[in-house]
């Protein structure tokens, strides 16, 4: 993913924007490293202007553009009043460009406008950003919103709530075709009236279809994370709840919107309740997190899992979360390179339990990064609770972000050398 | 009362377990409610609540604005609809309204809202009113203004959310008898005790504690690793007695209990609140061993969930579907339940999902049922929460999901 994900070259564009990172770069990723090997630098702390107007809170990852640049989203900060969650602003679109500097791209305005963003941007060969906003627009069920590289802001699409969808909390794919693909947490069916959630497609001219209606159980109930695509056009994701066991599931949806749950997670020694999509191997096997689950004897709570879905609909759990070095409660999606190996975050634990940044290979975890502790006012020199997930460069770079604390008390972008 | 959430929260990721005991109640019946969860759903957004902030009566005097719900929701049925009570954790500083002076310079209150099961907060301005000073300084020396007291003499918080309505033929019929969270924050630490009202919410009066930990508050000593909560009064099964759910901090070894009790006799509180010209609680008495003779207010107490995975936030009431009681536990991340006959012997926590996320934890889970009496649960009923997002006060909401037994 490294660079650009999405709409970087037409031969892998089809599929997930994680196997355009898995397909495009980064050979380096190969073996496993001490924690100790990695060098952390806080690429930008956010409230640096003292007011948030900056931005604050960012809690996706970032997405890279060939020239370095980075961009993403905060949840809170900007510039604008009229959001429904109030409290500083109503999120951002940032970039930060390879020196470090920060440029606010869009502030969230409220009212017709999206607001509170939580997803990940993708970006165009254009250096068009597109990204959704779980609320607001003219209906106020969210919107998808492109950003020009001017910081022009359009509407693509707002959401009519209803069976139409509604809080569009995850980030955007796109096929060959130019259309976009996410989820909604609600709309749809079911779900005393709120509805379970939806897959939907967004058409270049910005037109949505609805191409699945979760049900609830045994279907699968308010999907949180986006999709991934394969080759085939098949649509793959996870849902936090619903399934035979309540616990979320792992669905397909097939080119004719046919579709089937996977693997319903069963909690227990299983995982449950996974956050964010799973990301495609070569081979067709999924992989993924749940944030909950895989409770054992020395981990009876459930620290959560990274689990495997194989070609034929087989799960196993191939890590179980301790709550040590290792971390906790993983929520973001996988970042896989060419030879397989995964690189996540927890989003607690670690040995001061303020999150991790791992690397799982040939079967074993290793911590690659833990988070300090902030002081009493908030603020460290590193962040706190990772809760999106991670991308890489051509060097073997990490780039993620952290939610909370940081020099600045607002979350952080971080980069992990190898 | 944040504090102490993300406390809990923190203490649910590094193993809780460390503080379980071998202070084991065998489990011997198994969960009949076979709980189905629903989706989550916003009941009041983030800028409902705080517009909501900006009519409350009195007005708020905290720059923050209006810190709602810091407690769970819970609620009486009214004649057009439900008053809902929870606590608004904002600095209530003494002022002169409608020519009286009010406020206690203190944290908390209690708040009360008119509104419906899907808009709890309702359209009308919210009463957000602290606990007054007893009459009598005896009864409670504690509830006084900090700002005028040494160090950690005085609460630093003082609010409450659970109500019993006195029903017809007892001793203050119609009155109302409130659970409140009290607390100091330097140590942290945590205790409850009961107010009184005779006039719906517009007044409350503090009668006393009834529940602290079997350590004792220490000017020099730790502060407490999780939560006491605000629980709710509930009937025993004899109808008999009051009991009070709540995690305590024992001496002995350091450690949490998962679930400890204690009871009073609904006759000796409601004599006591109401029967007297002087107002005060009754003697509680918490269980240990097989006894309800440990004091409440610092005995010792037996775990019932000795071997539970899941537990905070505990939350009891009685299920008329099952007939069975039920233990909401949230400690802030993951919900699970518990069911029992008799209120002592309970099954193990049954899983229900993860709803809070680091930092975006989902605390204070109340339950609420959907028959005449809020307090009795049915076949389905209603769990309500507060969901955080970002620092505190901000941009928090209050969900709830549909917990349907199959």
């Amino acid at each position: 993913m490294g660079v650009i994900q999405g709409r970087i070259s037409s031969k892998i564009r089809t599929v997930s924007g994680f196997l355009v990172g898995l397909l495009g770069l980064v050979p380096v990723l190969c073996m496993s490293r001490s924690a100790a090997a990695q060098a952390f630098t806080e690429l930008y702390a956010f409230n640096t202007s003292g007011n948030l107007s900056d931005g604050g809170s960012p809690e996706a990852g970032v997405t890279r553009d060939a020239a370095g640049n980075l961009y993403g989203t905060t949840f809170f900060g900007g510039v604008g009043t009229g959001c429904d969650i109030y409290f500083a602003g109503c999120g951002t679109v940032f970039k930060i460009d390879s020196a470090g500097a920060e440029t606010v791209l869009h502030s969230f305005g409220g009212a017709h406008d999206g607001w509170n963003p939580t997803a990940r941007l993708i970006l165009d060969e254009s250096g068009n950003l597109y990204g959704t906003t779980g609320y607001g627009g003219a209906h106020g069920y969210g919107t998808v919103f492109k950003v020009d590289k001017a910081g022009n802001e359009t509407i693509i699409h707002s959401f009519a709530g209803g069976t139409e969808g509604d809080r569009p909390n995850a980030g955007l794919v796109e096929d060959a075709a130019g259309n976009l693909y996410g989820t909604t947490q609600y709309g749809g069916r079911g779900c005393d009236g709120r509805g379970c959630g939806t897959v939907f497609r967004i058409s270049p001219d910005g037109r949505e279809t609805v191409l699945y209606r979760f049900a609830d159980l045994p279907d699968g109930a308010s999907p949180m994370g986006g999709v991934a695509l394969d080759a085939s056009g098949n649509i793959y994701g996870t849902t936090w709840l619903g399934g035979a066991y309540s616990f979320g599931t792992v669905f397909k949806i097939d080119i004719c919107g046919r579709e089937k749950v996977l693997h319903s997670f069963a909690g227990g020694s299983d995982g449950a309740n996974p956050l964010d999509a799973p990301v495609l191997d070569k081979a067709g096997n999924m992989y993924g997190t749940t944030a909950s689950g895989g409770a054992s004897g020395t981990t009876p709570l459930g620290l959560g899992t990274l689990f495997k879905v194989d070609t034929a609909g087989h799960e196993s759990i191939v890590y179980t979360f301790t709550g040590g070095s290792d971390g906790a409660n993983p929520y973001a999606h996988l970042l896989a390179d060419a030879a397989g190996n995964l690189y996540g975050t927890a989003t607690s634990g670690g040995v001061t339990g303020n999150g991790t940044v791992f690397e799982f290979s040939d079967g074993g975890l290793t911590p690659l990064y833990g988070f300090s502790s902030p002081n009493s006012n908030g603020q460290n020199s590193d962040g706190q609770y990772p809760m999106g997930g991670l991308i890489t460069d051509s060097a073997g770079n990490l780039y993620g972000t952290t939610v909370q604390a940081g020099t600045n008390g607002w979350g952080s972008v971080f980069e992990l050398q190898p | 009362m944040r504090a102490r959430l993300i406390n809990g929260a923190a203490i649910s990721l590094v193993g809780v377990f460390a503080v379980c005991s071998a202070m084991a109640q065998n489990t011997t019946i198994a969960p009949t409610c076979h709980a189905k969860m629903s989706a989550p759903i916003e009941v009041v957004s983030s800028r409902q609540r705080f517009e909501a902030g900006t009519k409350a009566q009195p007005p708020i005097t905290q720059d923050q604005g209006f810190d709602w719900p810091d407690a769970q929701i819970s609620a009486l049925k009214t004649d057009s609809g439900y008053f809902f009570f929870s606590i608004d954790a904002g600095t209530h500083f003494r002022q002169l309204w409608h020519r009286q002076e009010v406020g206690n310079n203190n944290s908390g209150s209690v708040v009360r809202t008119a509104g419906t099961l899907d808009n709890p907060l309702g359209s009308a301005p919210p009463v957000d009113v602290v606990i007054d000073h007893n009459p009598d300084p005896k009864v409670n020396p504690h509830n006084c203004d900090p700002t005028k007291y040494p160090h950690s003499f005085c609460y630093t918080y003082i609010g409450g959310g659970p109500v019993y309505q006195v029903p017809h033929g007892q001793v203050g019929e119609g009155n109302w008898l409130l659970v409140y969270h009290a607390e100091y924050n330097d140590p942290a630490y945590f205790l409850l005790g009961l107010a009184i009202s005779s006039d719906h919410g517009e007044h409350w009066t503090d009668i006393g504690e009834i529940i602290r930990f079997n350590t004792p508050f220490s000017y020099h000593g730790s502060p407490a690793g999780a939560a006491i909560g605000d629980p709710p009064l509930v009937i025993s099964p004899d109808g008999k007695y009051f009991y009070i759910y709540f995690q305590d901090w024992l001496k002995d070894g350091n450690f949490f209990t998962m679930a400890s009790v204690a009871r009073a006799s609904i006759d000796s509180v409601l004599q006591a609140a109401f029967g007297g010209e002087t107002h005060y609680a009754a003697p509680f008495f918490k269980y240990y061993q097989g006894k309800w003779d440990q004091s409440g207010i610092g005995g010792t107490s037996t775990d019932l969930l000795p071997n539970a995975r899941y537990g905070g936030g505990l939350n009891v009431a009685y299920n008329s579907y099952l007939h069975r009681y039920m233990m909401l536990n949230s400690d802030s991340q993951n919900y699970s339940y518990a069911e029992s006959i008799d209120g002592l012997h309970w099954t193990d926590t049954v899983f229900l999902g993860m709803l809070g996320y680091v930092p975006n934890i989902a605390g204070y889970s109340g339950p609420i049922g959907l028959g005449d009496d809020p307090n009795i649960l049915g076949k389905e009923f209603y769990v309500y929460y507060t969901q955080f997002r970002g620092p505190w006060p901000g941009a928090q909401s209050v969900k709830r999901f549909t917990l349907t037994c199959q």
